[in-house]
């Protein structure tokens, strides 16, 4: 069996970006729902939520259902070897997982398949009041200025703008999006709503950020937040982040 | 030009980082003049005969030219010799303070210099193959000139008696390293690799440390000497990092919240570990009167974290080898844990003697708990009935981010449930 996806480099950032909250995981390949990996992190606070559907490949060569265990800083090591105008091939061998780029000239790298066993995760069904659309690159932006101040961020949502705060030794950030400044695409909201989030894990995986069109968060006060990325060919990254409660 | 220097920088140099900026350290330069050596050196005192435990000291000054520091007990031969440099038995036996102080000044230092890329050079005289050697050798040494009756004090080193530069030193007797280090001196392997096997041979740690700072451990064309006390460190995070990988692939985390506890040397450390992926922080407390905090009327805290694995606030010396015991802790149950160690220096530490207490303390605190419990009330009055004292632990309550994270983040498993 072998999956092509068209950009190496989206793998790249998303596996990449995983890599440092997830330590190992499963690769779910099935012939009717493409690509997927979940996985909880150790302390139980972040659940992410990979998706390559079945028509996101330009190549699907898949006849039946495989689960390969990873680790995952195994496989962001060989994706950081991507380069622009890389093809990505996923291939399972004889217990083999086969990550391949081509672009110029044709490498391809074979790593054992874990022995692990695929986590039952739950399907949370969660009602979110809020619900937020901002650029990714806007969104890369507030993380990075959040870095500089606090451990913790702070969300706010209201009818006409969206506003993350922080504060810690150094002094306190506000970072505000709003539709007219362009950076708030989309807001829906009941309310007010607002949540604080340790930083730490969105620091981590904003790096997948980079990959991504547009970002959408969904919390709603004193709750757990889903954060969406939007991948190219339809793809999706999210994880769902539990709150912090002083 | 007189300055004060603030305590909270002390407590973070520990005479040796050289924060202040002075060239040498003013409290450690006091403080040796007041302890003087008890050794004896005879009627000839330019040369003395005697066993090596063995004791070598490579030193950073004048580094890429450093000194080594050949230590030998004038007179006293064979396992005799031994106590000298025996961390392990200095532990068993717990001896005091001013026990390893006496022992430590009888020991003479011998120093030649050497330039770092030379490692073959020593392993010629066979001051090297003496430095490994599981059991005392015989060495004949020459002096310069009379050694200085001093001591020298240190947080990563165990303290250093009078010492002269030498003329000549001579091993008389046939050294007897262990085997699979002798093999290793000609193998070209990875020196954290190397480190790794003779870990796992279960060679004595501080063995491990003399063959890396003498440039025995490596790929044979980067041999160099390193400091020992770059050693001790690298060495702590070398077996650390293999043993943490492991850790990390468990996905599994200790089914209690569990608190520790042992004191030794005036130390007194408490450990206790979450339930939660590895983190580690820990708080070293530096009660008024300590070697650091001669003046100051409240205890000065200095913190080290290491917010995700293998990336620290910053390197130190004495958190290296508390880390190196609590990974080996985990390591040995295959499970995680959020780690914070309280450590308290009272003024009965009044001379620091090395980091090598911290690494046996925190392992023997680690080998039963005081509480295994799920209630954090529970938890906080055991560490009241351990510090002694409500403002302080709620500073460190508040100040600590695994106790922050703990009382405010939710967990995902919350939501399902209720969801």
């Amino acid at each position: 069996m072998h999956i092509v996806f068209f950009d190496a480099r989206v793998w790249r950032y998303v596996i990449s970006a995983i890599s440092k909250v997830i330590e190992e995981g499963v690769f779910v390949i099935d012939p009717d729902e493409g690509f997927r990996f979940r996985a909880m992190d150790p302390s139980h606070v972040v659940m992410v939520d990979l998706r390559f559907p079945r028509d996101s490949f330009e190549e699907f060569d898949v006849t039946e259902k495989v689960n390969i265990g990873v680790n995952l800083e195994d496989i962001a090591k060989i994706l950081r070897r991507a380069r622009k105008e890389d093809k990505l091939k996923l291939g399972y061998e004889s217990g083999k997982l086969i990550v391949a780029f081509s672009g110029r000239g044709y490498r391809e790298f074979r790593l054992p398949s874990l022995d692990i066993t695929a986590e039952q995760l739950p399907e949370p069904q969660l009602e979110f009041k809020a619900s937020v659309r901002v650029m990714s690159d806007t969104y890369r932006d507030m993380i990075k200025d959040i870095e500089l101040i606090g451990d913790v961020l702070r969300f706010k949502a209201s009818q006409d703008e969206f506003v993350v705060q922080s504060s810690g030794e150094l002094g306190e950030a506000e970072i505000v999006f709003t539709r007219e400044s362009g950076s708030l695409l989309e807001v829906e909201v009941e309310g007010e709503q607002t949540a604080s989030y340790t930083l730490e894990y969105f620091s981590d995986l904003s790096g997948a950020a980079r990959v991504a069109d547009a970002i959408n968060i969904r919390f709603s006060t004193d709750m757990p937040a889903l954060i969406e990325h939007e991948l190219p060919q339809g793809a999706k990254f999210s994880f769902l982040i539990a709150p912090r409660v002083e | 030009m007189p300055k004060r220097i603030p305590a909270s920088l002390c407590v973070r140099c520990k005479g040796y980082k050289k924060l202040c900026g002075l060239t040498s350290c003013p409290i450690l330069d006091r403080f040796r003049a007041q302890v003087s050596s008890v050794t004896k050196l005879g009627p000839r005192p330019l040369e003395l005969q005697g066993s090596t435990p063995p004791s070598l000291v490579v030193g950073e000054q004048g580094y890429p030219k450093v000194p080594i520091l050949f230590n030998v007990p004038p007179q006293v031969y064979g396992e005799d010799a031994k106590t000298y440099d025996y961390p392990l038995l200095w532990w068993a036996q717990r001896y005091s303070l001013r026990k390893i102080i006496e022992l430590r000044s009888y020991l003479v230092s011998s120093i030649l210099k050497f330039h770092i890329k030379d490692p073959w050079k020593l392993y010629e005289k066979e001051l090297s193959i003496a430095a490994i050697s599981v059991k005392p050798t015989d060495s004949e040494v020459k002096l310069q000139k009379p050694p200085i009756p001093q001591l020298s004090f240190d947080g990563i080193l165990a303290p250093h008696g009078p010492s002269a530069p030498a003329s000549s030193v001579r091993i008389v007797s046939n050294p007897k390293p262990p085997r699979v280090l002798e093999k290793l001196v000609w193998d070209d392997v990875k020196a954290s690799e190397a480190v790794w096997l003779l870990y796992k041979e279960k060679v004595d740690f501080y063995t491990i440390v003399r063959a890396f700072s003498l440039g025995l451990l490596g790929v044979k064309r980067n041999r160099r000497l390193v400091p020992t006390r770059w050693a001790i460190t690298a060495v702590d995070s070398a077996i650390a990092a293999k043993l943490l990988e492991n850790v990390k692939s468990e996905d599994k985390v200790v089914d209690y919240i569990e608190v520790y506890n042992a004191s030794y040397l005036g130390n007194r450390f408490t450990i206790i570990l979450f339930p939660g992926p590895y983190r580690l922080e820990m708080v070293e407390i530096w009660h008024p009167f300590t070697v650091w905090t001669q003046n100051t009327k409240q205890p000065i805290l200095h913190w080290v974290r290491e917010d995700r694995p293998n990336r620290f606030t910053e390197i130190d010396g004495g958190f290296m080898a508390a880390r190196l015991s609590v990974i080996e802790h985990l390591a040995k149950r295959r499970r995680q844990a959020t780690v914070l160690i309280i450590r308290e220096i009272t003024p009965d530490y009044y001379a620091p003697v090395g980091n090598w207490h911290i690494r046996l303390t925190t392992a023997h605190a680690l080998s039963q708990p005081i509480l295994k419990s799920n209630d954090v009330k529970e938890v906080v009055k055991v560490l009241s009935a351990k510090i002694r004292d409500d403002r302080l632990l709620n500073t460190i309550i508040k100040t600590s981010k695994v106790f922050n994270n703990l009382y405010a983040q939710r967990k995902l498993d919350h939501y399902f449930r209720t969801g």
